[in-house]
């Protein structure tokens, strides 16, 4: 098939009235979800993932992305008009934002967040097509052995940064794939953690280890102390963004896109670090720096550039190496792999017409998020309003609903329950679940790609430093581990210096 | 942030459940055949290596508690009250009422039940009228798609079977 050809029939699969429609419905559903303080995008994507079973691929990824876009947009929403972020990637934006709000210009903020996130997101998908295919036809010059030193170094990042500790995010990793080994040996065919129960052969399923750990934590720590209590609602206000605020804002705005775009592409760094870098910055360029934080309207513009930069540029891992940057990509590869389908340089030369038709959908992506956020701000000012007793056991049967359909089983249900309480002590114990699920997710691979190498080398170890691109890897995987070690020591002296003056102070 | 003694704890925690992995789980729970020509392709070889690798991780956590100079007496997480752990002790109650209704009552109406027990009795909702009704129709709506749209099988009751 010419490229031509892939390029027609891409746009046949995203033309469809599915696919838009798919596409609409999901910037719908994640600006909706988005704002409502306390369901985050990651919760909006996990609870829409089980909806996509019966639809096509192209549709059902398509969704997916619809309500990750939305979703992170949408958080902008109760973070202007009640202090409060819809997800964590929005948290930037309160500091401008709200004081807005509070002067009667919550309609302004919102305005300029939207056109801001839209900018960011068309930047970042320009960043997706350009990148992406370039690194997949790179990785075609992958085997196994370098498969694994990428895994190593994605985990590593991903467990070292994801953190207040870099300790306890490694150890949340470890536990992640021990969890992935439980099942039939690939190899041998043997048990590995199986106890007999025949609905452990297959191993835990990917959306029901997700969900219970993503879903049902929130749940229970609501169930711990219920209240439907939040701030008051600010008013939209009169005024609206006019073309002189966005053409002052556009350079913050592009500098914001283009620091998500790269954020997004480094696994494990994610939207919210991208919408404080891209404020800070604006903040130390802008002539109006004084304001920042007293309600100007280029720190929205910032911070919102920067959380919806990363959206396109996250997925340029996950599609040209298989390997998801962040929580909500993770998702995104489970909707792959119930398809059939494995993200990856092979995805490229094999689902080509796919690939395209996400690269189409995603830029059709930003004008829906363009018209239904408009609409959105003027109607979903009363979602923040929705109280917690109703959400929260709407969630719950929607989780049940969700996890059941899986696999029409029961038993998956109790295993998302029980991983539901093992999501709340990881909550609790501050380990980070994010580098659980990706490597519960990344775990098969890795065993997978560490045995076919030593099946290649007949057990030499010295074939994981076979060439200068696992030895790329390995030097990554050590800088990495170098610099997060750097970095941590460097806090615990200052955390002990603070500790030191507060107490000659008292 | 954990609180110090906490990390303590976590960090004993791991190294005796990595210990426990090593010395009895793995050899127990993991079937290794006996003619695995290499020991690297062995079933248990992975298990192996991440049990290691907990087990130095728990010992760094220790170790950097122990090392730790800092005697500033961080804020705790708020030890949980004898209060929530009741209402948690309530919840995890109220989950396993709810998967075991679901083979009685069938998905949807143990569903309409859990969802009106949670949101007015643990939840103790102001807005009642309003939970009843999303109760019943959120269920049945879910119902509909899963069992009508993408072909489903969700567990009905034996006495209130839906269309």
């Amino acid at each position: 098939m010419s490229f031509l050809d892939t390029l027609y029939s891409a746009f046949a699969l995203v033309s469809q009235s599915g696919s838009i429609l798919a596409l609409g419905l999901g910037v719908l559903i994640g600006v909706f979800c988005g704002a409502i303080p306390g369901m985050s995008a990651t919760m909006a994507v996990a609870l829409t993932l089980p909806f996509t079973f019966a639809l096509e691929p192209v549709v059902g990824i398509l969704l997916l992305l619809g309500v990750y876009k939305g979703g992170i947009f949408g958080g902008s929403i109760p973070a202007i008009l009640i202090k409060t972020p819809g997800t964590p990637a929005s948290s930037a934006t309160i500091i401008d934002g709200y004081p807005m709000a509070e002067r009667g210009q919550a309609g302004k903020a919102l305005g300029m967040a939207l056109y801001a996130s839209c900018t960011a997101d068309v930047i970042s998908n320009l960043a997706l097509i350009l990148f992406a295919g370039w690194l997949a036809s790179f990785a075609m010059n992958f085997g196994p052995p370098e498969f694994f030193t990428l895994i190593v170094f994605a985990l590593m990042i991903i467990a070292g940064i994801s953190g207040d500790k870099m300790l306890l995010g490694i150890f949340s990793a470890t536990l992640g794939l021990l969890l992935a080994t439980v099942g039939l040996d690939l190899v041998y065919g043997t048990d590995r953690f199986i106890m007999g129960n025949p609905d452990l052969m297959g191993g835990f399923n990917f959306i029901v280890v997700l969900i219970g750990l993503f879903a049902i934590p929130e749940i229970i720590a609501y169930a711990r102390q219920p209240s439907d209590e939040h701030g008051r609602v600010r008013g939209l206000g009169n005024d609206a963004v006019t073309f002189g605020e966005y053409k002052r804002c556009f350079k913050s705005i592009c500098r914001g896109g283009v620091i998500g775009a790269i954020l997004g592409s480094i696994p494990g760094i994610g939207a919210a670090p991208a919408a404080f870098l891209s404020y800070s910055e604006a903040r130390r360029n802008s002539p109006n720096k004084a304001n920042f934080g007293k309600g100007e309207i280029e720190g929205v513009a910032a911070s919102e550039a920067g959380n919806n930069g990363v959206c396109g540029s996250t997925l340029i891992p996950l599609l040209a190496l298989g390997i998801p940057g962040d929580v909500i990509t993770a998702i995104i590869i489970g909707a792959f792999m119930m398809h059939g389908l494995q993200p990856g340089p092979l995805l490229f030369q094999e689902n080509g017409d796919l690939v395209y038709a996400l690269f189409m959908g995603l830029i059709l992506s930003s004008v829906f998020l363009l018209f239904i956020g408009g609409f959105a701000i003027k109607v979903f000012k009363h979602i923040a309003d929705i109280p917690k007793s109703i959400l929260l056991p709407s969630v719950l049967v929607l989780c049940v609903f969700g996890c059941f359909a899986v696999n029409n089983s029961l038993f998956d249900v109790m295993v998302m329950f029980a991983l539901g309480w093992f999501g709340y002590f990881l909550m609790r114990s501050d380990l980070p679940a994010a580098p659980f699920l990706i490597a519960f997710i990344l775990g098969p691979l890795l065993e997978d790609n560490f045995r076919q190498s030593m099946l290649v080398s007949g057990g030499d170890i010295g074939i994981l430093f076979r060439g200068p691109i696992t030895w790329s890897f390995w030097g990554l995987t050590a800088m990495t581990l170098f610099f997060l070690i750097k970095s941590h020591l460097k806090e615990k002296k200052y955390e002990s210096e603070r500790a030191l003056t507060a107490e000659a102070v008292e | 942030m954990l609180a110090k003694r906490n990390e303590y704890s976590l960090g004993i925690g791991v190294v005796l459940f990595s210990m426990a992995l090593i010395l009895y789980i793995i050899p127990q729970l993991v079937v290794s055949p006996r003619n695995v020509a290499n020991a690297v392709l062995a079933p248990d070889f992975w298990p192996n290596v991440i049990a290691w690798m907990m087990l130095a991780i728990g010992i760094g956590i220790v170790a950097q508690q122990f090392l730790n100079k800092d005697k500033s007496k961080k804020a705790a997480k708020g030890i949980p009250s004898r209060v929530y752990f009741i209402r948690l002790f309530k919840f995890m109650a109220f989950m396993a009422g709810y998967y075991a209704l679901i083979p009685l009552l069938g998905m949807v109406w143990a569903s309409s039940l859990a969802f009106i027990v949670f949101s007015i009795v643990i939840a103790d909702s102001r807005y009642r009228v309003t939970a009843v009704i999303v109760g019943i129709l959120l269920p049945l709506a879910l119902y509909a798609f899963f069992y009508h749209g993408a072909g489903v099988d969700i567990p009905q009751s034996n006495y209130m079977r839906l269309p």
